[in-house]
């Protein structure tokens, strides 16, 4: 592999979370490095997506920290998230169904606009030539993603394995130094699948983005990530390289259902 | 004090009739996850129905009792309240199933026009009224308590009389019958419903029938307050801070947004309203309902809307 | 579709991103505005102008605001009547109150305080959606109401709320005829109609639309909801405001009665416009109050008096006032003043506005109906005389 795994960028302290009475995550640790692959796995109701929300702040948990570049949060929130390079994908899908691919994307560009709303209103100057730029860069990624054929479609229209390429384009599009993604494979067809991870390994590859990864394909996840974390109920149950969580007892008590 | 709880009393019962308006709206968005705009223009429909039948009836037919003659008039009221439910059903809502609460808004709007149209041209537009031999003169009670006595409109006591039996025999309907059970799968989401086996068209009729049935006793009530015309039509403003209030989807909401609101109009009209000039009733419930929204977006009792991602 | 951009290759981004980058698209826009500069003044009569062509023209300036709210930015609203009656009041306000201020200043600072007021009544929003939302935005219309009927300031104390202005001119172009009217409103509208467009196909509209399509994943974006819905509130307020102001110097007299009272809900939902009704009956009212606006006493709520003044051709005509308002019933005036019921109530308008509301949100036909309905009624008028 040519890219380096770097410091922790991103770690979780002792987070817990709790919906009334019902408790999601159960005081949780763990960290991220930097340009690695970082799957998040466990069964169904384990908690995985709550800890994506926790992370770009759509959800506030009761306790713990999050430090990001050596940052405290006792509090993130998303635009927080986003200022600070965190971007991500979601599980069901929440594209903009009344825009098309291009506008889609180009939403991805929003913090990086710089024009005022007299200027576009005006499509004068810095806002006619940011218009361009951007239009530019989101065009790139178009062809990185293979979408080309379907750049002006509503997204509405387009089938489900499409709606997710056009997502993971959508995040890209801010350019994120840390990727969530929330099941990008779900309910795709091996071609698809495959087609999925090469571009998260690209991704990976080639921008040196930091990805964190939700995926119940067990082969995908151990073929791919770098280390793995195993949330069960709420709770982490296990942590490490992906061989040494294959040979955790309790992971395989969590995801079989054996007793000991 | 006397004065006090004579609003107080006055408010709740007012309030009890804003109700019977809300309960329209809310019967028919749990029902059909519609805003119906045309809540008014059926209320004016049907009060205006009654109120002609009940005149051309006796004239008609040679009977001289008043109580027939209602009766009669408030049958065939019904009868047309299906017949409308039943072509809104066929005309309007069969196309647009599965449509987005705001085509669907926008389609009562039309079915608002449509029928205030069809009511005036068909029953004119002058004042009728509607003689149901509501009590009209004012009672004192409790004389003994308070100095001067509590001064209580029988009219309105009779009205929210009526209201509440006809919220508790709708409340039993909704939760305890089949049907009942059926509506608020419909509500849910057209396509599911239809898919296990329940017979969306038949159900819309029932509904907008079921809410056109209350827009009639509602317009009875008010009709025989105010007099049957036009502006009767505005009424359904009056329930709208009601509805939002206690929440789109619940009927006990609709009982206490209701009460609340008619509570809070009265006493500010009374305390609050010389301080400024008077005349704040109306825009006095809507930042009511508003001031409650901004704690409890989804209304007092609704259903709380938890975004998942 | 008649048509596709089959064929139509762009080089550069610059071309694919133009307001509408097919051709055919481009010249029935061309055509259709070369119509209204050129043609329709050609064809025009006076009537066609001051009854149907204005109002027709403010009005889809008051929906192109409604518009970039509600169809933009998913923040379904009823308050639209308040913010004209606010733009207009405003610019009334600035115009006579601050001497020498230019027409189009005036009209742009009633535009801007609308705006203001716009960013107040959508503070709610952060909240509260949908039809929560809607309904309260009904808050604004009622309040406006109340505030302009109860403090003369306002009015500049003129009894029945209804104001005008006279003598009205830019840069030395005087605008009185109805065709000098009705291009001053067209030139208005057209520009109105560009700077939407150029915000909506923005970074700031397509921030509306995020919000409008899914709010929590724009907010994930890097998208606040608060500036993005503030500044939809503020943008449509000013395009109602613009047109509310307009309608009060270039139609006809401002009155709160004008925007709210029985006709409250002009809505546009995905570009679906419910004007106020202007039928024959509103005609007659406007035309009343201008001539018997300082003939009216105040008057006490449940209060009932009787009003006269004239009709547009010239017949003295007579009008109950009921709860410090004209009501819709007209009745020639034969000296004793008596009831009748309505003389016009309003027929034709039902067809034109239920297709409008029946059929499916989204597409731009609103524009066609709202003239074919104004078509409707100026063959009906006609009829009548």
């Amino acid at each position: 592999m040519s890219r380096e795994i770097g410091e922790v960028i991103l770690d979780l302290k002792n987070v817990s979370l709790a919906f009334g009475g019902v408790k999601a995550l159960t005081d949780i640790s763990f960290d991220v490095r930097e340009h690695e692959i970082r799957a998040i796995i466990g069964p169904n109701g384990a908690g995985k997506s709550s800890m994506l929300n926790v992370i770009n702040g759509v959800y506030r948990p009761q306790q713990g920290e999050i430090i990001l570049r050596g940052k405290h949060f006792s509090k993130m929130n998303p635009y927080k998230a986003a200022r600070a390079g965190i971007s991500r994908t979601f599980q069901n899908i929440a594209l903009f169904k009344g825009m098309n691919v291009i506008d889609n994307m180009m939403t991805g560009r929003n913090l990086k606009i710089r024009s005022n709303l007299i200027q576009q209103a005006l499509w004068w100057g810095p806002a006619r030539r940011e218009e361009l730029e951007h239009r530019a860069k989101v065009e790139e990624i178009i062809d990185f993603l293979e979408i080309q054929h379907i750049r002006k479609t509503p997204v509405g229209r387009l089938p489900y394995g499409l709606q997710k390429r056009v997502d993971l384009g959508r995040a890209l599009a801010m350019e994120p130094s840390i990727l969530l993604l929330d099941e990008p494979m779900a309910g795709m067809n091996v071609e698809e699948k495959q087609d999925m991870c090469r571009f998260v390994l690209d991704i990976n590859d080639q921008f040196g983005t930091t990805i964190v990864l939700i995926e119940h394909d067990m082969a995908v996840v151990m073929d791919i990530s770098d280390r793995v974390v195993v949330l069960d109920y709420g709770r982490k149950i296990g942590d490490g390289l992906p061989d040494e969580v294959r040979a955790n007892p309790e992971v395989i008590s969590a995801y079989l259902g054996a007793s000991h | 004090m006397g004065f006090f709880i004579e609003t107080l009393i006055g408010g709740l019962m007012a309030g009890m009739l804003y109700s019977l308006v809300a309960l329209g709206f809310v019967l028919i968005y749990k029902a059909s996850g519609v805003f119906n705009f045309a809540q008014g223009a059926m209320l004016l429909f049907a009060a205006l129905a009654m109120a002609r039948f009940s005149a051309w009836i006796p004239e008609w037919l040679g009977i001289d009792s008043l109580w027939l003659a209602n009766v009669i008039a408030f049958f065939i009221a019904g009868a047309l309240m299906y017949l409308v439910a039943w072509l809104i059903e066929r005309l309007v809502l069969r196309p647009l199933v599965n449509q987005e609460g705001a085509t669907l808004l926008m389609a009562t709007l039309g079915i608002a026009y449509v029928l205030e149209g069809l009511g005036t041209s068909i029953f004119g537009t002058a004042i009728y009224k509607i003689d149901v031999g509501m009590p009209k003169e004012p009672v004192l009670i409790l004389e003994g308590i308070f100095e001067g006595g509590l001064l209580i409109n029988k009219e309105d006591f009779v009205a929210a009389l009526i209201a509440a039996v006809l919220v508790a025999l709708l409340t039993l309907f909704f939760q305890k019958t089949v049907t009942g059970r059926a509506l608020r799968a419909v509500a849910d989401d057209h396509q599911a419903a239809q898919s296990i086996g329940i017979p969306l068209n038949h159900i819309w009729v029932i509904v907008w029938f079921v809410a056109g049935v209350v827009a009639l006793v509602a317009g009875v009530i008010w009709g025989s307050k105010l007099g049957v015309q036009f502006s009767l039509a505005t009424v359904a403003l009056r329930g709208l801070p009601v509805v939002i209030l206690g929440g789109l989807t619940s009927i006990p909401g609709a009982i206490i947004g209701g009460l609340i609101i008619g509570v809070g109009e009265k006493l500010s009209e009374v305390y609050l309203g010389p301080m400024v000039g008077g005349g704040i009733e109306i825009w006095f419930a809507y930042q009511l309902a508003l001031v409650f929204l901004l704690f409890r977006p989804q209304g007092l009792f609704g259903e709380k809307i938890i975004d998942r991602v | 579709m008649l048509y596709r951009e089959n064929g139509q290759f762009k080089t550069s981004y610059a071309a694919d991103q133009q307001i509408f980058p097919i051709a055919q698209d481009r010249w029935a826009i061309l055509g259709i505005l070369v119509f209204a500069f050129v043609g329709i003044p050609l064809l025009g009569d006076e009537y066609l102008f001051r009854a149907i062509l204005i109002p027709f023209l403010i009005l889809s300036l008051a929906a192109l605001g409604v518009n970039i709210l509600v169809g933009f930015c998913g923040q379904i609203t009823l308050g639209a009547g308040a913010f004209m009656a606010v733009g207009a009041y405003a610019a009334y306000n600035f115009h006579i109150r601050i001497e020498g201020l230019p027409l189009l200043v005036s009209i742009l600072l009633g535009g801007l305080t609308s705006a203001l007021v716009g960013i107040v009544f959508g503070i709610p929003s952060l909240r509260v959606r949908g039809l929560y939302l809607a309904v309260a935005t009904l808050a604004a219309q009622f309040f406006t109401d109340w505030v302009f009927l109860r403090i003369p300031w306002f009015t500049n104390n003129a009894s029945s709320g209804s104001v005008s202005v006279s003598n009205l001119q830019i840069m030395g172009w005087e605008i009185a005829t109805p065709f000098d009217k009705y291009m001053f409103c067209l030139v208005w509208l057209t520009i109105s109609a560009l700077l939407a467009k150029n915000m909506t196909r923005s970074a700031i509209g397509r921030q509306w639309m995020a919000i409008r399509d899914m709010d929590v994943a724009a907010e994930v974006i890097g998208i606040r909801p608060l500036f993005a819905k503030l500044s939809a509130f503020a943008v449509s307020s000013f395009f109602v405001g613009t047109a509310g102001a307009l309608w009060g110097f270039i139609h006809l007299s401002v009155g709160a009665g004008r925007f709210l009272g029985r006709s409250f809900v002009p809505v546009a939902v995905h570009g679906h416009y419910r004007r106020p009704r202007l039928d024959h009956g509103q005609l007659l009212r406007r035309s009343l109050h201008r001539h018997a606006a300082d003939r009216v006493e105040p008057v006490s709520a449940g209060d009932r008096r009787t009003v006269r003044g004239h009709d547009f051709d010239g017949r003295r005509v007579a009008c109950r006032v009921d709860h410090l308002r004209l009501t819709d019933h007209f009745f020639p005036d034969q000296g004793a003043p008596r009831y009748r019921p309505p003389v016009v109530h309003r027929q034709g308008k039902t067809p034109a506005l239920a297709i409008s509301a029946l059929s499916r949100a989204g597409e731009p036909v609103s524009l066609l109906l709202e003239l074919l309905s104004q078509t409707h009624h100026y063959y009906f008028n006609k009829r009548r005389h």
